[in-house]
């Protein structure tokens, strides 16, 4: 601020602005003025006119007729004179008095007229009255002053605002203008201030113009430039003579410190005598090392009394030989006595004698105390023995560290000589692998001259060899406690510390491999106590520390079976013994139970027990895995075994079967109750069906015919969607009336699986479960939803077969009717006979209808449980088994498998054969192998159906690693393709049926004759037969391919079809039934026999029955017309019969001419 | 002279006067009548509806503006409406208007040569009051019936 005023002192500025703002202020006087008058005199006309308009129109009102204008003008005026801000009154004066009166205020008092305040303007008028009077008046109006002032302030207000900042902007301009123009003024001021006050880095500016300005900061810039060299020279003058002097002064005062010192220090002391003057006088030390008394005379006689009490007068005389002798200098050590304390010392004497004419003029002598020295040198000297001949490192060095003494093991173990080593550092030792942590200690505590005891350091030799140290070094100190230098003794550490290194490395090694080991192990001591575990103990047994377990007794870990195990155990280890095969249970942190195998050894130290390791594996999950993969494995084969005996079974005995496989499906869930429930959706009820029971369980298969659907709405609605009931906790099942129904009947888990006709679900297979809680994974579930459907398909095929007996029934009926229609009709008209074999025909194919049907149904079926066991088989396989195999693996079981196929069904008692044989092979072949591992390779060999004879299959597959899993496959894949195959064969049977019955049909017109092969001819019809062979005949059928001959294929049908179904007819009543075929050709001959062992044919009636309609099964469906038929066919292929009868057996044997 | 004159004056004054007072008139019983145009006012007292002639109130009861009707110089009964409402001479009457007027408290009333003219005014503009003799047809919705 104050800056700023000193700046107003520079007024080259101030005569502009002050003559701009006077120039301003007249302008902002005067022309507001002339406004002024101007807007006055333009309001007294304005309002002068107003008076004369309401004069006039005040006339006008008492005198115009025309009153209502008149009024509208008054008010006019009024209005006018209301709106102009300016006018304060209007009065009418009449006759000198004011009649009328118009105020801005209103009805105020009375305006007194103040000249100063108003403007007004009067305007007269006259009028007669009603009367006729003339009246004189004016009309005065008033206007004030102030709204015309504040009127034209308001109109100039914008001017004075221009003009103010016109004046603000000029001054400003003007300021700083001014402050440009004086800037290289001022500053050469302050230039020329500072160079008085001898401040020369104040830079004068820069100024090139030859105007005076210019010519001034040129001169200023010499004189400071002059100025600047002499303080240059004054300067260096002055500090030179300053620096000179200090120095002087400074050696002065260290001279006389180091003479004082140096004397003290070398225990040095003088001494002069002046034989001129018989006086001496000595140093304080001379004083000190003799121990001189203060009053000793100073004289040749003190000095010799002095000589003669320190060494009996022996200098003396060496003194007055000298002297004798014109001897000048002389030196020697010897001992004195001294004489304040009696001490021996060990001094060396100097003396020095000044001669002028053979005269002794002066004598000046010096003594040193060397006692100190000479004890040292001698310690030394015994220490340097000791130095030099010691094996440990020997170095000393200054107090600069430098080394000036080694030994003769320095220099061997650093391979330097030794004038390579003194006057280095020892630092020349180290190199980058010497610890900089061990380097800065041992510097710390050399610099504050501490003891270095015990510092390991490793140092490399001068071929690179490392060493390491043991360093020991001490500072040596003189007398004053200053430090001189310090003696290091090293002992080589090189060997001790690979030793430590070497077992350091094999104990982390020992611990890492322990600790990284997949095994459990643990480290007992002799009381059973943790001493160790390794990680994967913990892990295993879910702790996280090792501090959880330490110290705990491992019997604390034992189940109480391993405990029983372990008195066994423990003895033998503390025998000394290694146990090898260890099996025992651990009970883990959270009270699981782990399985574990593995060996303990015991541990001995000097022949006695003191602890035990163990290296254990933990099990469990390998030995639950392996039972899940032999229950899934027994559980697939027991459905694979149920569903090929439901194939295989007659109808009569599937109940039983449906039975016997709740029974084993049960052992495989842990059921106690195994049952199936049939849904009655027209009554709405459902009934169990089917059911097994353990012993003590109750029977519900009596009681349970007609449960209401209302009772079972839960099952009902899941099995309809096709989804399983499962309560694998009863206790858990929150529907209170569900909880209570299963409660009551003991029922701890339960599951039902519905069975799906299509989207249908016809009933359900329950499981009950009581004396466990269990739970089924999706993989057992998946194999009961398959057996629910193999009942499903027996349903099915049983609901089939009573169909078609009913069928069959229906067409026995007609057939009856037909029979005796024919009777009739061949009564009638026995010509029609043609029609009547057509007749028979159609009893045939009825009698055989059911067959058909079956053989239809059979071939189907089988291709649906087929197509189930093969989709089921792919999925697993896909699903568990197929990841582990190369694909040279898997194209090795394809190809295999197709070239060597099984069949679908071994019987058990083949299978135990089987498996016995292979057995003993492997046994024999090989000894070594784990008796539990080869019975499941025996298992999975009679499976895969190789035998002994494949034994560099058996021999490589032994050989694999995972030899059963490679057998597993190739079965799994061997049960595949044998279903395909099953599937194909049945698929071929039903075509082959239906082929078989289109061709008996429709032979009648287009018989031909043609060569015929009697093998495929009698199969044929066979095949139309198979049901009822199948069911429960023993087929023999040896005919061989090769027999053909010329014949009449569609008649050769009818001929075997009728001895074929008389012979099963023959045979319908017996239990064991036999039907041979046997086609033979010799001799030109072909010779078919057709042998059965159903009841003798009495010989009575063996003559007739080739008669046409006669018949031994007249009230069976018998016709009378088969053998007649055969007969006629025999005719027409010139083939003769013979039948041959006993108890035993009945033959029709039939020979073809050829 | 003057003194005569002056002495003359105030004798007419008060003849003047005098007679004003003896011919206060009751409307009811001179024939004419006062109309007026939705007023709101069907009865109203004849001192009340003279202080509307004169200018008293702006407004009728029904907030109407007041619009005063008056005979004109050239109206044959102007001197007698006159005096009946305002109880002085049309040229009083225009000097008592032309001060209400000038003041700016009311606006100025309208002057008709005719009674017909002054029913069409009333006729046409609501709040418009007039004096008319009775023997004009009026209709009766116009008319004001003043109390006794």
């Amino acid at each position: 601020m104050s800056k700023f005023f000193n700046s107003f002192t520079f007024k080259i500025w101030l005569p502009f602005t002050v003559a701009l703002i006077f120039i301003i202020s007249i302008s902002a006087w005067y022309y507001p003025r002339k406004q002024e008058q101007f807007l006055l005199d333009n309001k007294r006309g304005q309002v002068q006119e107003l008076a004369k308009t309401v004069a006039k129109s005040y006339e006008l009102a008492f005198t115009d007729s025309d009153e209502t204008q008149v009024f509208l003008r008054v008010k006019e005026i009024i209005d006018f004179a209301k709106n102009d801000h300016d006018i304060d009154y209007i009065q009418i004066y009449e006759n000198g008095k004011i009649e009328h009166k118009y105020s801005k205020e209103g009805e105020g008092g009375e305006k007194q007229l103040n000249n100063d305040a108003y403007i007004f303007e009067d305007w007269k008028f006259n009028y007669r009255n009603s009367d006729g009077y003339r009246v004189n008046g004016f009309v005065r109006i008033a206007i004030l002053k102030a709204g015309i002032e504040d009127e034209i302030f308001q109109m100039n207000y914008p001017i004075y605002m221009i003009l103010f900042g016109i004046a603000l902007f000029l001054s400003v301009t003007f300021y700083l203008l001014a402050g440009w123009l004086s800037r290289p003024i001022l500053r050469l001021t302050q230039s020329t201030l500072a160079l008085s006050k001898q401040d020369f880095s104040t830079k004068l500016p820069e100024y090139s113009a030859n105007d005076e300005i210019g010519l001034l900061i040129k001169s200023i810039n010499e004189l400071k430039n002059n100025l600047i060299e002499q303080k240059s020279k004054n300067d260096k003058f002055v500090f030179g003579l300053e620096e000179l002097v200090d120095k002087r002064a400074k050696d002065l005062r260290e001279t006389q410190a180091q003479m004082a010192l140096a004397q003290k220090n070398a225990k040095f002391g003088t001494l002069q005598y002046s034989f001129l003057n018989d006086s001496w006088n000595s140093s304080d030390e001379f004083d000190l090392i003799l121990g001189v008394s203060k009053g000793i005379k100073k004289n040749l006689a003190g000095l010799q009394g002095l000589y003669e009490e320190i060494d009996e007068g022996y200098l003396q005389r060496i003194w007055s030989e000298m002297i004798e002798n014109k001897q000048t200098n002389f030196s020697s050590d010897f001992k004195i006595k001294r004489v304040s304390d009696g001490q021996i010392l060990i001094v060396n004497q100097v003396l020095q004698i000044r001669f002028e004419d053979d005269k002794p003029i002066e004598l000046i002598g010096s003594i040193q105390d060397i006692t100190d020295r000479i004890n040292i040198q001698e310690e030394v000297k015994r220490l340097s023995h000791v130095a030099t001949k010691t094996t440990n490192l020997v170095v000393i060095t200054d107090a600069h560290q430098n080394i000036v003494w080694v030994n003769d093991a320095t220099v061997r173990m650093t391979e330097y000589s030794r004038d390579e080593i003194i006057g280095k550092t020892p630092r020349m030792f180290q190199f980058d692998k010497t610890n900089p942590e061990t380097i800065l200690k041992i510097r710390e505590k050399l610099n504050k001259g501490e003891i270095i005891s015990d510092i390991e350091i490793l140092n490399r030799s001068k071929t690179g060899k490392e060493y390491w140290l043991s360093l020991n070094i001490v500072p040596i100190k003189d007398d004053e406690d200053q430090l001189t230098g310090f003696i290091a003794i090293e002992s080589d550490l090189t060997e001790h510390k690979r030793q430590l290194h070497l077992i350091e490395e094999n104990e982390k090694n020992y611990r890492s491999i322990l600790d990284n080991s997949s095994e459990m192990i643990h480290s007992l001591n002799e009381k059973g106590q943790i001493k160790y575990v390794n990680k994967a103990w913990l892990e295993n047994m879910g702790f996280s520390t090792f501090q959880e377990v330490e110290g705990k007794a491992i019997l604390e870990f034992f189940t109480d079976q391993t405990l029983k195990e372990f008195s066994v155990v423990m003895p033998a280890l503390m025998r000394g013994e290694e146990v090898e095969e260890l099996s025992c249970e651990f009970i883990g942190k959270k009270g699981n139970i782990l399985d574990i195998k593995g060996r303990a050894k015991p541990i001995l130290v000097n022949g006695e027990f003191c602890g035990s390791e163990a290296y254990l594996f933990n099990v469990t999950s390998v030995l639950k895995a392996e039972r899940e993969l032999i229950n899934m494995s027994e559980f697939q084969n027991l459905l694979m075994q149920i569903s090929t005996e439901y194939i295989n079974a007659p109808i009569s005995e599937i109940n039983k079967l449906i039975n016997q496989s709740l029974e084993d499906i049960a052992a495989f869930s842990s059921a106690d109750r195994a049952y199936v429930f049939r849904y009655n959706y027209e009554e709405e009820v459902c009934c169990i069906t089917h059911e097994w029971v353990a012993r003590g369980i109750p029977e519900q298969i009596h009681s349970l015919t007609a449960m209401p659907f209302s009772d079972v709405p839960y099952s009902l609605s899941s099995h309809q969607k096709g989804d399983f009931v499962e309560f694998p906790d009863v206790e858990m099942v929150k529907d209170k009336r569900i909880h209570g129904v299963l409660s009551e009947e003991g029922i701890q888990s339960l599951i039902s699986v519905p069975m799906m006709d299509g989207e249908k679900a016809i009933g359900f297979i329950g499981f009950d479960i009581m004396k466990v809680k269990r739970e089924f994974d999706s993989n057992e579930k998946k194999l009961l939803r398959v057996y629910a459907q193999m009942i499903v398909n027996v349903f099915n095929r049983m609901r089939f077969i009573e169909e078609l007996q009913s069928t069959k029934e229906a067409l026995s009926n007609i057939n009856k009717s037909l029979e005796k229609k024919v009777i009739e009709n061949t009564k009638k008209n026995i010509d029609l006979s043609r029609s009547i074999l057509e007749q028979e025909k159609l009893v045939t194919i009825g009698e055989i209808s059911a067959g058909i049907a079956h053989d239809l149904n059979t071939p189907l079926g089988t291709i649906r449980v087929g197509s189930d066991n093969v989709s089921y088989i792919i999925d697993k396989l896909f699903r568990d088994d197929l990841n582990d195999f190369s694909k040279n693996e898997l194209i090795e079981i394809i190809d295999y498998v197709k070239k060597n196929k099984i069949e679908i069904y071994v019987g058990g008692l083949q299978m135990r054969k089987e498996k016995e044989h292979i057995k003993q092979f492997l046994a024999i072949k090989y000894p070594g192998k784990n008796e539990v591992q080869l019975l499941k390779y025996v298992d999975l060999f009679v499976k895969c159906r190789i035998n002994d004879s494949q034994d560099k299959l058996i021999d490589k597959i032994i050989n694999k690693e995972n030899g059963i899993e490679y057998l597993e496959v190739l079965n799994q894949v061997q049960m595949a393709m044998a279903q395909l195959d099953t599937i194909k064969t049945s698929s071929d049977k039903a075509v082959r049926v239906v082929q078989d019955m289109r061709a008996f049909i429709k032979g009648e017109t287009t018989v031909e004759r043609k060569m015929i092969n009697l093998r495929d001819n009698i199969s044929t019809v066979l095949g139309v037969f198979n049901y009822e062979i199948n069911l429960n005949v023993d087929l023999k059928f040896e005919v061989d391919e090769s027999i053909e001959f010329m014949g009449y294929d569609i008649k050769l049908f009818q001929l075997w079809s009728n001895i074929v179904k008389n012979a099963l007819e023959a045979m319908s009543d017996q239990e064991d039934k036999y039907f041979g075929i046997i086609g033979v050709k010799e001799e030109g001959q072909i010779k078919v026999t057709f042998e059965n062992n159903g009841p003798e044919i009495p010989k009575e009636i063996i003559s007739s029955i080739f008669n046409k309609f006669y018949t031994t099964k007249a009230k069976k469906s018998g016709s009378g017309l088969g053998l007649s038929i055969v007969k006629n066919v025999l005719r027409e292929h010139k083939a003769n019969i013979n039948i041959e009868s006993s108890d035993k057996m009945t033959k029709f044997i039939i020979t073809f001419e050829i | 002279m003057v003194y005569s004159l002056r002495h003359f004056l105030i004798i007419v004054l008060f003849l003047v006067t005098g007679n004003n007072l003896n011919s206060q008139t009751n409307l009811n019983d001179v024939s004419v009548v006062v109309i007026g145009n939705k007023t709101g006012s069907e009865k109203i007292s004849e001192t009340t509806i003279k202080e509307y002639f004169k200018g008293k109130y702006n407004k009728w009861p029904n907030k109407k503006t007041v619009i005063v009707a008056l005979a004109s110089s050239n109206h044959p009964n102007v001197e007698w409406y006159s005096n009946l409402m305002f109880n002085k001479s049309f040229f009083a009457v225009k000097k008592y208007w032309y001060s209400l007027v000038f003041q700016g408290r009311n606006d100025p009333p309208y002057f008709f040569a005719s009674d017909q003219e002054l029913i069409e005014f009333v006729k046409l503009n609501p709040g418009a009051i007039a004096i008319v003799e009775k023997s004009n047809k009026v209709p009766e919705n116009l008319k004001i019936k003043l109390n006794e």
